[in-house]
């Protein structure tokens, strides 16, 4: 009897492991990190160091970095991820990853209202006529990364972008 | 207590640098969560999100102390340091230097302040220290030690918002013994209190210079310009004030200035701002000079002449202070210690000054240091007034946004292409009585476009917000940019005088009522604020805008239909039971696009219509059936074909007028028909069935059913005749309208009695049965046959059609046989009663014949028993009964009035049985007979031609 129910345990326990491995695997994972750039000049060349951005000054430059992986076993199309810019920060200029292979980049002004591919415009009447200016890079909103194709299986992109704390 | 004026300049400016960027503040979390979307294996929408990452914000620590200076070298860092501010100040007086704190912290900070002075004479000129210096909280950052501002030595800082700062004072006294030319320094240190220690701001110098000799002072004040509504001009007072601060006397300038003659004085002169006018006889001056004082003027900016009077124009205006003898060319006394002097004068701007234009203006007084020989030209504060910011608008018809609209003026819409013609006419801002733009007619359906000119009537720049105030109930207005096509957005942004036009599109519904005064009214706004204006867009009429044609597809078989409306009717002849086409073609008559539906009326009844498309103009009916058109353009045409479909049983009709009729689904009033005609043949036809034949005895009667139908399509008035045939037979015709069918009674119809008939209608397409009764008189002879063709005559309501049925009667009469036989001639009675002797019995046979050509009914071969012979029991049987039938052999006890089917008991009793139906019985058999019966035949109990019974039975002679 003992040897019975031992295997029993054994069966059950190896259930439950095979449904939880199972469950992890149903979905992408979206992680994101931030960074404190600290920028300092060794032999006349500018190197850049990381620190994790757990305290900032104002002023100081923060790095995102998002990383989407898709650990299950299909593909996934239509794969979009958004990065919001804190209101305590702004977006600085060309920082974010422009992969065109990869995926294709837009930014918003406009709290996600609007999306368009960076640099960004917009209309405004002036003078009683409608003209159209560049939005400076400090006031994006948002920043959207578009995947090609599809998220594979299996695999891992990531993408930055930076900001400056106000 | 000097020169209040630049002070005050100073504090302005420092105010205007101490804005600074708002920095995120200390301990701010600043949190961040990355989404992503994208669609599942089963192609659902999913979401999913990132951790949070949270960073958060440290504290920073700055601030600033201005003005500064630069600072020197050696003990304080005095040796060659140049001061931030400084000032001329009289022995006894009391010097103020003002100083602002901004705190550069994203947090509260505590600054530590203290006071260091150059000490000894040295290079930097200083000779002498303040005495007492202390530092002041500037509660009301006036730049001035006012009544209850306390001293300070640390100034706590709460960073609320940009621009945070505190306002201090450093104040000393001047000794009352300090010589001329005597010169302070003294520099303000602090230190940021823990934990911003690390903040430092050490280099705040200041100087005081000490005076022995005039020193003449001049403030400037200008007053917030003021509506003169009057003039409509906007006036601003200018004061200039000041007093002889100094010492000692201030001389007068030999020929200050000439008029006429040269004139020894001191001048104030003040040149009349650009875009500003001197306001004639606004002018007034006074002062304590020693000579007279009176106002001057100049026609030229540089104040190169003046006069007495008020010039054309007033480019400057001046105070001329004489000395005592302003003709001698000498300078004297003129300006005593503590006098004063006073000028006010009133320039004006026009209205149209755009808004927030800076109006600045500085004086200058011209005078003479006590020594008599130096020149000394003391300017006053630099004042800026800014014109007022007028913020007005005026919105009217196109071109005419204010004063009175006339005219006409015409504009195409670049997006419908319709062109429109305005009339324009009432008053629109400043007077603001109705000013409006009409357009004399459109259609329904359609939208009208107005032209509305905004103007900026303000003097600044501003956005307009233009709307929709009102319009008339049913219709829409919606507004556009001057391209036409763009929506207007959130307003107009225009420059002062400019104009831009609105364009107005106003919806006239489809649905609209056409009418010569609908005048749908939209009133237009303007708003400015605080100020707005409206002008009125009218369309007075209405007509239709939709318009349709429906004609007959005339130009069948073709490749397009005619464009004309021709409507000559299509007139169709067809039978019942059939499908007819009517090729149509509709045709958007109006101006704006519309479906339309398809309706009939008078169609003959019974026959329905449908409506197809003939998309290949063939005039046959192409796809499902439609019941209302897919959109057409003005002036597009579409083939229809209307199918009727006519019943099998309709009713004739004579050229029916069909009206085909097409309304606008979006006015019900546009609407046109095409009657066409259609006539359906009259069909007159009565079946009568069937044939009917059957023999009767004579007499004898039978009766035959048939059936009557009106296969026409109209009722029929039927008669029903008899025709000839031979004598003895007679025939009466009912309708088997009564209780029971198939059976003549009292509820039938006679429709012939013998003699005539008795006409009734017969609806079309029903059948009433018919009951023919036939009856034969007695001695007609066997065999006699009657074929009578009975005819049904029938009237329509065109033409008549009839039909016939024969029924054949043969007359059949009975012919029973009957042969009845003995097994023997001799027979010899019974010895005595009771006695069994079959020498005594006779046999008889009895064989019944039908040798009648026709069927027998209710056979009965009656026989008696002979006299003197007894019935034997058991004797009697009959054999050959026909397939079918009962034979009863039955027996009567009483001559043949009862009979029972058992003959009675051998019951003697007076001896033995005998086994005959003696006397010694009871009862006696006196006769049998046979009952031939048939419950399923036809007739009932048939005894059918040819049929023979032969009956047996035994008597015994007694």
């Amino acid at each position: 009897m003992n040897a019975i129910k031992t295997t029993l345990i054994l069966v059950l326990s190896m259930i439950g492991t095979l449904a939880l491995a199972q469950a992890v695997k149903t979905k992408p994972e979206l992680t994101l990190e931030s960074y404190r750039v600290i920028s300092e000049i060794v032999n006349g060349k500018t190197v850049e160091n990381f620190a994790k951005a757990d305290s900032v000054k104002p002023g100081d430059t923060v790095e995102y970095r998002v990383k989407a992986s898709n650990p299950t076993q299909a593909g996934l199309p239509n794969f979009v991820i958004d990065l919001p810019i804190p209101s305590s920060t702004t977006y600085l200029e060309n920082s974010a990853t422009n992969a065109a292979s990869v995926a294709i980049l837009l930014a918003s002004y406009d709290r996600k209202k609007s999306f368009a591919t960076p640099p960004l415009k917009r209309k405004i009447i002036k003078d009683g006529k409608t003209v159209e200016e560049t939005v400076k890079p400090n006031e994006y909103t948002d920043l959207r990364w578009i995947v090609r194709g599809q998220l594979k299986a299996g695999q891992t992109l990531e993408f930055k972008a930076r900001v400056k704390v106000k | 207590m000097k020169k209040i004026g630049i002070v005050t300049t100073l504090l302005f400016a420092l105010f205007g640098t101490a804005a600074f960027a708002q920095t995120t503040a200390a301990t701010t979390q600043i949190s961040n969560q990355a989404s992503a979307t994208y669609l599942d294996s089963l192609g659902n929408p999913q979401t999913t999100n990132s951790n949070v990452a949270i960073t958060v914000v440290q504290a920073v620590y700055g601030y600033t102390i201005t003005p500064s200076g630069t600072a020197g070298t050696g003990t304080g860092n005095f040796t060659g340091a140049l001061p931030g501010q400084t000032q001329n100040q009289i022995p006894g007086s009391t010097v103020n230097f003002p100083y602002v704190i901004t705190n550069t912290s994203n947090t509260g900070i505590t600054v530590n302040l203290a006071l260091s002075q150059q000490t000894g004479v040295n290079t930097d000129g200083d000779t002498f220290d303040l005495v007492s210096p202390l530092i002041y909280d500037d509660a009301n950052c006036n730049g001035q030690l006012d009544f209850g501002e306390s001293a300070i030595t640390s100034s706590a800082l709460t960073q609320l918002a940009p621009g945070n700062v505190k306002c201090i004072i450093v104040a000393g006294g001047i000794p009352g013994s300090t010589p001329a030319a005597g010169r302070a320094n003294i520099n303000l240190t602090s230190s940021g209190a823990a934990p911003a220690a690390a903040a430092t701001d050490n280099v705040n110098f200041a100087r005081v210079d000490v005076l022995n000799d005039a020193d003449l002072t001049l403030a400037k004040t200008a007053s917030a310009p003021v509506l003169n509504s009057g003039s409509g001009l906007f006036e601003i007072t200018y004061g200039l004030s000041g007093t002889n601060a100094g010492n000692l006397a201030a001389k007068s300038k030999p020929a200050v200035v000439t008029i006429g003659t040269a004139i020894d004085g001191i001048l104030i002169s003040d040149p009349i701002p650009a875009g500003a006018t001197y306001v004639t006889g606004s002018a007034t001056g006074s002062s304590g000079a020693v000579g007279t004082t009176s106002v001057v003027y100049s026609s030229t900016a540089a104040g190169t002449t003046w006069s007495l009077s008020e010039t054309t124009p007033v480019a400057r205006v001046g105070l001329l202070m004489r000395d005592a003898t302003p003709g001698d060319g000498l300078s004297t006394n003129t300006l005593s210690v503590g006098a004063t002097y006073t000028l006010n004068f009133k320039v004006s701007i026009p209205a149209s000054t755009p808004g927030l234009t800076p109006i600045t203006n500085v004086a200058a007084i011209d005078y003479r240091n006590n020594n008599g020989t130096t020149n000394v030209t003391v300017p006053s504060n630099t004042v800026t007034s800014t014109s007022p910011e007028l913020k007005s608008t005026a919105i009217g018809p196109v071109g005419q946004p204010v004063g009175t609209a006339s005219g006409t003026a015409s504009y195409t819409d670049p997006v419908s292409g319709l062109s429109f013609t305005y009339t324009r006419s009432g008053v629109g801002a400043p007077t603001n009585t109705l000013d409006q733009e009409v357009v004399a007619t459109a259609p329904s359906g359609t939208v009208v476009t107005f032209v509305n000119t905004v103007r900026n009537t303000g003097n600044t720049t501003q956005t307009f917000n233009i709307s929709v105030q009102s319009v008339t109930s049913g219709y829409s207005a919606a507004l556009y940019q001057s391209d036409g096509s763009t929506g207007l957005g959130s307003g107009v942004t225009l420059a002062p005088g400019a104009d831009y036009n609105v364009v107005v599109k106003l919806t006239v519904p489809a649905g609209s009522t056409p009418s010569a005064s609908a005048n749908v009214t939209a009133v237009i706004k303007s708003d400015a604020g605080t100020s707005s204006d409206i002008t009125t867009d009218i369309l007075t009429a209405i007509t239709s805008g939709q318009s349709v044609d429906i004609r007959n597809n005339d130009n069948l078989p073709g490749t397009a239909p005619l464009t004309g409306t021709t409507n000559t009717p299509i007139a169709i002849t067809t039978n019942p039971g059939t499908t007819v086409y009517y090729p149509l073609t509709v045709q958007n008559t109006g101006v704006v696009s519309d479906t339309y539906a398809l309706t009939t009326s008078g169609l003959p009844s019974g026959s329905t219509v449908a409506y197809y498309l003939d998309t290949n103009g063939d005039g046959l009916p192409d796809g499902a059936p439609i019941t209302s058109t897919a959109v057409l353009s003005p002036n597009q045409i579409l083939q229809l074909v209307a199918v009727v479909t006519v019943p099998a049983n309709a009713a004739p009709a004579t050229a029916a007028p069909i009206s085909f009729t097409t309304t606008s689904n979006s006015n019900p009033t546009s609407t046109d028909t095409i009657v066409n005609t259609l006539t359906i043949n009259a069909i007159n036809s009565l079946l009568f069935t069937p044939d009917r034949n059957s023999s009767i005895t004579s007499p004898g009667t039978v009766v035959y059913l048939h059936t009557l139908t009106n296969n026409g399509n109209s009722s029929a008035t039927v008669s029903l005749t008899p025709g000839a045939g031979l004598a003895g037979f007679t025939y009466l015709i009912y309708r088997d309208n009564g209780t029971t069918p198939g059976v003549i009674d009292a509820g039938d119809t006679l429709v012939y009695d013998g003699t005539s008939p008795t006409t009734f209608s017969l609806t079309a397409g029903t059948s009433t049965p018919i009951l023919v009764q036939v009856s034969a008189i007695a001695g007609l002879a066997d065999a006699t046959t009657d074929a009578r063709v009975i005819t049904a005559s029938g009237t329509f309501s065109a033409g008549s059609a009839s039909a016939t049925v024969t029924d054949t009667t043969k007359i059949v009469l009975g012919k029973l046989d009957l042969q009845k036989t003995a097994n023997t001639a001799t027979a010899f009675p019974r010895t005595a009663p009771g006695v069994v002797a079959s020498t005594s019995e006779i046999t008889y046979t009895i064989v019944a014949t039908n040798l009648g050509s026709g069927g027998l009914s209710n056979v009965i071969v009656f026989d008696p028993i002979p006299t003197y012979t007894d019935f034997k029991f058991g004797s009697a049987s009959v054999s050959g009964c026909p397939v079918g039938s009962t034979c009863q052999i039955q027996y009567s006890i009483d001559g043949g009035t009862t009979w029972s089917n058992t003959a009675p008991a051998d019951s003697n009793t007076t001896g033995t049985s005998n086994g005959y139906s003696d006397n010694l019985d009871a009862t006696r058999v006196t006769n049998i007979r046979v009952v031939v019966t048939n419950a399923t035949s036809t007739p009932v109990n048939l005894f059918p031609s040819g049929a023979a019974i032969t009956i047996t039975f035994t008597v015994s002679v007694r």
